[in-house]
Order: structure tokens, then sequence, then C-alpha cells
């Protein structure tokens, strides 16, 4: 008879064999990283650029450059360009981030090498056309005039110029006026600086072949390095001294809570300790956060603690929709799950299931080749590599419930965190 | 050619397995054959807050979720107009805690008060996140109430209002779940790093022991042919001014979807589409538009949303966007726009494969449209339409007298 009580044995982690990832050069010196998939027929082929936000002179320039990338070269229009691609069944786009912007073809793998004359075309000699720069800005302008009607775009926008100033590549955010008056030079200029050879690499995930590696070599690897430096910009922090920001909205029927601060680097000895921690608190559904404000409560359909871990900063960002009529408990809340981590230790079964649960979410976060290559693509960025999953097992392994308590004496001060509410 | 075996258990349960020995997890998806369709006029939302309660503890487990992430496993669910579908994704040696958990909150429910109260606040809650506090929020709720007479697409998902979430009782609770909840109203798909004996011999083990409901038939209002267009228009708080078409559409079993859904890829799928380079490109009438298909069993619409350009007049984008639909109508795509839109699907369904979850969830929802094995030939079934399917489809899906539309004028 069967016994419904119970419950099956839970069995350890027996060993973690995320997707080999396989390192190479073109000949002109351009990092290649490989994640070899299979036969699936589909491959995703990246070109990625250190030309975020982070390296702009004027505001949303990099976002700019990357989007107009698409919109003609010296030889071909846009129209021609998105039929180009969209003929042979690509998905062919490029996107910018805080860090990097990259170029990305998602491609039946047997049309892939017919494309990559086109790419080449597009990241060395875009034309940046002013009548389709400001076909984009004017559309700009209509959806952000619709952002900025929701709470939690609001309250975003309000957390980034808190915690890092209205200056800084984090901090500012896009205002109506920016996207008017400009002017393709200044895309072309940020162009020239940073997408060059010196500053890619290439990362190729999925069925690809040989030849579409020698193809490869062939368009991306013979231009050679210019040899004069990438302007390499610093940004001082200048976050808000006040640290308590409510924009009332009379019309909502919701508030945007979002609550947060500045904290310590990805590669910082104490991240580990503190991912756990941030997990314990908001990092899962199981989370002391999501237990007492949504499971308990039914304040929100959601809420969330996540840390945001960028190249040159990192920081905490505690974030839920709630009914406007509990806007200042589940604030209170908050703070008080933060304040509980800091004088009591978490007991050993809640770390075990936080640890079984992150050790499962490594081997999802790793499955396949296009999320390793995710992973890969982020790790890079902040100057990491594949080895930090094992370095992370290890370090989970070992943490105690002592070790989080002097965590969170140590980085979870809900007094120092910015509060930020909208609606 | 995505292989599996399958496996029906006494009790109704139809079990599918896909093998997969290059992943170290396992996804375990079960889909219920219960949705918006199936709730009563008066108590819509039902389905959507039955999902929620289904993870507030069952007859021998107090809470769903703790033991999943402890045995190193996330789990999620959603429900739409036609299903209520579970998954819970985990390290491949720890498998049987998805089976225990599973099979003891399809046995019986806690059905605890205090849970289901809960979880009306946190449903109210999301609706009012997603459907209320949102610009263009309820364009949902007045479409569908638009496009749809009798049938009870008419009621979004969520519910129609939030009243109807507030009234539910446990009672309504016990009978939807010994109605809809039961073996022979779902379907099992395993997949990734697991041995198909294996899984029936746990199928059998944890679900085997499960009674059935008594038969039933299932008896939804079918939606008539409509004959006239229908115009409705708000004056919101919004700052663009938005246009909502829907058309009629075929259901996910008739011939006819598949021409409609690549008619949908030439109007809306990539930057060389119809509607994005004629409507936002050239003619720099809308900031942007998109269309969507129902995807439902029973049939379902067609589904454009656009937003005006800066200072254009509504009249001219709505007569510019209407001329776009009817020269499909009239002239056959060429070859060459065909040929796209096929190897546009072609990518976009095997991109979808290297995904084993998506696998898991599209071997269970094609079981039951039929047949588990559709899913080896859906880009057969799109490389067979020809152009003149496509237009005389186009003919059929945008005729005037069909035609839903929503305008919703920004006061600004």
């Amino acid at each position: 008879m069967l016994n419904r009580q119970d419950e099956p044995a839970i069995k350890p982690l027996e060993n973690f064999n995320p997707p080999a990832i396989f390192r190479e050069k073109l000949s002109n010196g351009v990092p290649v990283f490989l994640i070899p998939g299979g036969r699936s027929g589909v491959v995703r082929i990246e070109w990625i650029f250190k030309a975020g936000k982070w390296y702009e002179s004027a505001n949303l320039q990099a976002d700019l450059c990357s989007r107009m990338l698409r919109e003609g070269t010296l030889k071909h229009q846009a129209a021609h360009i998105a039929s180009f691609f969209d003929g042979y069944g690509s998905n062919f786009s490029t996107a910018g981030g805080f860090e990097q912007a990259s170029v990305s073809l998602y491609t039946l793998s047997r049309f892939a090498g017919e494309q990559l004359g086109m790419i080449r075309e597009i990241i060395e000699e875009p034309a940046f056309p002013e009548k389709e720069l400001n076909t984009i800005l004017s559309n700009r302008r209509q959806r952000l005039s619709i952002d900025l009607e929701k709470n939690d775009f609001l309250a975003n926008r309000a957390f980034c110029r808190h915690l890092f100033g209205t200056k800084h590549p984090y901090g500012r955010v896009t205002e109506a006026d920016q996207l008017e008056n400009r002017h393709p030079e200044e895309l072309k200029d940020f162009h020239q600086k940073y997408y060059r050879p010196e500053n890619m690499m290439l990362l190729i995930c999925g069925d690809y072949s040989p030849a579409l590696l020698s193809a490869l070599d062939q368009l991306f690897g013979k231009s050679k390095f210019s040899g004069s430096t990438i302007p390499k910009p610093a940004h001082p922090v200048e976050g808000l001294s006040e640290k308590v920001y409510h924009l009332d909205r009379p019309q909502a029927v919701q508030t945007s809570l979002m609550a947060g601060g500045r904290t310590i680097l990805k590669t910082h000895p104490d991240y580990h300790k503190l991912f756990v921690l941030n997990t314990v608190y908001g990092g899962y559904f199981g989370s002391r956060l999501m237990s007492n404000i949504r499971e308990e409560k039914g304040y929100t359909y959601g809420i969330y603690s996540s840390l945001a871990s960028y190249p040159h900063d990192s920081f905490i960002e505690i974030s839920a929709d709630v009914g406007k009529e509990v806007r200042s408990q589940a604030m209170e809340e908050i703070g008080r799950e933060m304040e509980i981590l800091r004088k009591e230790a978490v007991d050993t079964e809640e770390l075990e299931i936080v640890k079984n649960y992150l050790e499962g979410k490594l081997l999802r976060s790793t499955d396949g080749p296009y999320k390793m290559g995710d992973a890969l693509k982020n790790l890079i960025a902040t100057g990491q590599d594949e080895n930090y999953f094992r370095e992370f097992l290890t370090a989970l392994h070992t943490i105690t419930p002592e070790d989080l308590l002097k965590t969170a004496e140590t980085y979870f001060d809900f007094a120092q965190l910015y509060k930020i509410s909208v609606g | 050619m995505i292989q599996f075996q399958k496996h029906i258990l006494s009790n109704g349960l139809k079990v599918l397995v896909h093998e997969d020995p290059s992943t170290p997890l396992a996804t375990f998806n079960i889909l219920y054959q219960v949705g918006g369709r199936d709730e009563s006029p008066d108590k819509t939302g039902m389905a959507h807050l039955f999902e929620h309660f289904m993870f507030e503890g069952s007859a021998h487990i107090p809470e769903y979720d703790t033991p999943l992430q402890k045995a190193g496993g996330e789990n999620n669910a959603f429900t739409s107009s036609d299903i209520t579908n579970y998954y819970d994704i985990v390290p491949a040696n720890n498998l049987e805690t998805a089976f225990w958990l599973e099979s003891d909150r399809m046995l019986e429910l806690d059905f605890s008060e205090e849970s289901l109260e809960t979880q009306k606040k946190v449903v109210i809650e999301e609706f009012k996140e997603n459907y209320i506090n949102q610009p263009y929020g309820n364009v949902w709720h007045l479409i569908s109430d638009l496009a749809y007479q009798t049938h009870p697409y008419r009621y979004p998902v969520i519910g129609k209002e939030i009243s109807h979430i507030e009234k539910v009782s446990m009672n309504d609770a016990r009978t939807f779940f010994y109605k809809y909840y039961r073996p022979n109203n779902a379907i099992l798909c395993v997949a990734g790093g697991v041995k198909t004996d294996e899984v029936f011999r746990l199928a059998e083990k944890w679900f085997g022991s499960i009674p059935p409901s008594a038969p039933w038939t299932r008896n939804i209002p079918s939606e008539g042919v409509q004959t006239q267009s229908r115009i409705k228009e708000v004056h919101a708080d919004v700052p663009v001014t938005g246009l909502y078409l829907a058309y009629p559409m075929a259901g996910r079993m008739q011939e006819a979807y598949y021409a409609t859904d690549l008619l949908r890829d030439v109007l809306s799928t990539g930057e060389s589409s119809r509607l994005y380079q004629q409507l936002v490109k050239e003619q720099k009438l809308f900031s942007s538009i998109s269309a969507y298909c129902s995807e439902t069993i029973d049939p379902g619409i067609l589904f454009i949303d656009g937003k005006l350009a800066e200072g254009v007049d509504p009249l001219a984008a709505e007569s510019a966007l209407d001329r776009e639909l009817i020269s499909l109508a009239e002239t056959s795509v060429s070859e060459e726009e065909l040929n796209k839109v096929k190897n546009k699907m072609e990518a976009y369904l095997l991109f979808g494969e290297t995904n084993v979850m998506n696998r898991a969830m599209n071997l269970a929802y094609f079981e039951m449209l039929g047949d588990a094995a559709l899913i080896n030939s859906e880009t057969d079934r799109y490389r067979a339409v020809t152009s003149e399917q496509l237009r005389k489809t186009a003919a059929e899906v945008f005729m005037p007298s069909r035609k839903n539309l929503l305008r919703y004028y920004s006061k600004s």
C-alpha cells in the first residue's frame, strides 16, 4: 500500500557537467566562444562589442547606435536588410545593455553562411540615415509617453536616479527631449570608437559547421586591429541624499514599491554568501518576502529581491506592486524581514532548501547551449568565466547559518536603502 | 523528429515520455483539460483562481512549493481559455518528488478556507496589476466582448470583473476540482534525462490508484457566424490613440488555422512584414503595430494591436490598415514572400524545440488535440499551404462584415 506521507528521498547533485565551451581565435585575434548543441538545425551567432551605455558621451548614444545598425548600410537600405534576413527565416537583431552591445543572428543552420556578408556590411559600413533615425525617435517618443503612465516604469526610473544620480550611466533615464534633435554624426562617432575588431568577441551556440567557422574567419578575421586605444570612461556615482521618494498618482489602484541600494561587486569574496542570503530573503518563490507578503497577507501578486551585478557596480533591488491601501504596511514588512535576518540565524532546514534550490537553479540556468551562452556572456562582462559556477557550488556547500547572519549584519541595512513608491 | 512513448493508465491518465539524455534535468508537465471556456458567465476567472488554489496544500502535503524547492526544483503554471498547465523542472534524479507532489494534489486538495481567501486577494492584485493599473489594460476585456457574442471566450481568463473572483465559494472549488482535476481529464508528459520504463513505473505507482470522474460531456455554446461589423469607441486617459481589430478565425484543429497563422506572419512577423514596412516605416501612420492569433481549440480571433504615430488622424490610419488587409484578399502573395514566412515558421518551431520544457508542454498539448505525434508534422503542414490558399483564407477572414473594431481614443 502506497504511503503518501512518505516523501521520496532527496538525492544530492551527482555531478555538474554543463555544456562544454570551446575557445578559438580568428586570424586577427578576435576571441570566439563556441558552445555546440547537437544537430538541431538552428544556430545563434552573436557579435558582441564593449559598446554599451557605459561608453557613451551623451544619453542614448549607445542604444541608438545599436538600433540604427539595422537601418541601412552604404550599399543597402533598411527595407532591403529586413527582407534579406527575414527571407531566410532568420531573426536578426541588435541590442545594447549597460556594458555590451550585440548583433545577433538566430537562423536555420543551412542558411547561416549566406548571411554573414550582410552582417559584415552592417557592422563595418552602417549609414545611419537621418530619415530612419527620425522615424525611430518619433516612435520612441510615443512609446515613452505610454511608459510614463506605468507605475512600475516610473518607480524604476526614480530608483536608478536615486542610487546613481542623473549623470551616471546606470542612473540616467530617457527624457522626451533627448529623443529629439539627435544627429547621425554622434552615432557615427560612437560607432567608429567602439565597433572595432579589437573590441569584439564572437559567441556561437547550437548547430554550426566547420565551414561556417572558416567563413566567419574570412569575413571578420582579416581586418587588422588599429592599435589605437579604446576610450574607457570613468563615471562617479552621485546618489541622492534623500532616501525616501513617493509619487502620488490619484488614479492608480496599486502602488509600485522599490527598495534597494548599492552593494558589493560580483567579484567580491563575500558575494556568494550575499547571493544565498538574498535568495532566502526574496530570491525565490519560497522566500521570506514572498511567504509573508504574498502567501500570508495577500498584499501582492509577487515580490522579489534580486542582486543586479554589473561590471562597474552592483545593487540590491526589491520590488512589488501592492494594493494602494497597504503601501506602508508592505514597505514595513520588507524592512522587518531584513531586520529578522540580521538578528536571527536561518535554521538549517530552510538553508538546506535554499541550497538545493540553488543547485537546481544552476542546472537550469546552464542547460543547453543557449542558456549556457547567455550565462557566459554575463560572466565575461564582469571579467569572469565559467569557473565561476564551480566556485559557487563549492562556496554553497560550505555556507552556514552563522555565515549568513554575519553577512546580513554587514550588508543588510534597511535604514540605508532607498525607498521608492509610485501610485 | 521528437521521439516519445505513450501509455494510458486504467483510470484514463495519458502518460507520455520523451527521453533526452543530453540534459541533467527532467520536466514534469501535466495538462488539465479545463480553462476559461468551461466557466459559467457569472463565475468567470474560476479556472485561473483554481490554478492558484492548487498550490495551497493537498491531502498529505501541507505546502506544495517547499518540498519541490528542496528537491532543487522550480515550478509554474498557466491558465488559458482552453487548458490549465502545470510544470516542474527538477534535477532528473529527483523526479519522484514531482510525482509525489503532483499525484497528491490530483488525489485531493486541502480545501482550506483561509488559503482560498488569500489566493482570491492575490488574484485580485494580479487583476489590478495587469488589467486596471496599466494604460490600455482593459483592451482585452473590450475586444473579446466585441468579437464574441455567445462563446465563453468572451470573458478573459483573469475574469470578467473582480466581483466574480470575490464570490467564488469553497463549494464551487470542490465541484470544479472533482469534475476537471481527474486523471481521465489530464495528460502527463515527462521529458529530459529520464528512462521511459521508470517513468511509466512511477506513473502507475503514484497516479494509478486515483479514481477517475464519471463520464461527462463538454457543452460549450458555439459562436455564430458574424454577419455585421461591430465598432466600439472609448475615450481614456492614455497618451496615444490605439486601434484594435479582431476578425474571427479557425480553431487550432481546423485546416484554415495554418493559412491564417501564415497570414499573420505576412502581416506582422519580422521587420520586413507588411504592417511594419507599410504603416510604420513608409506611411508613418503607426508607431507600433502587431498581429496575433488566439490559438484556441474553438474558433478564435486574429487580433491586431496598433498605436498611432505622432499627429496622425485615426481615420487615415484605420483606412490604410484596412487596405493592407484587403490587398491580401485581392492579390496573391509572391512565392518569395510565402517562402519567407514558411522559413520563419520553420526556424521558430526549431528554436522552440531546443528547449526540453517546450517539448514536454507541446507533446501534452498535441496529445490533447488528438495525437502527440502531430508535433512532428507541424512544419510540413505550414509548408503545404499555397499562395492561393492564403488569398482565399484572407478573403474569408478579412471580410468587412466580420470586422470588430475598437477605437481607443486618447483624451489628450
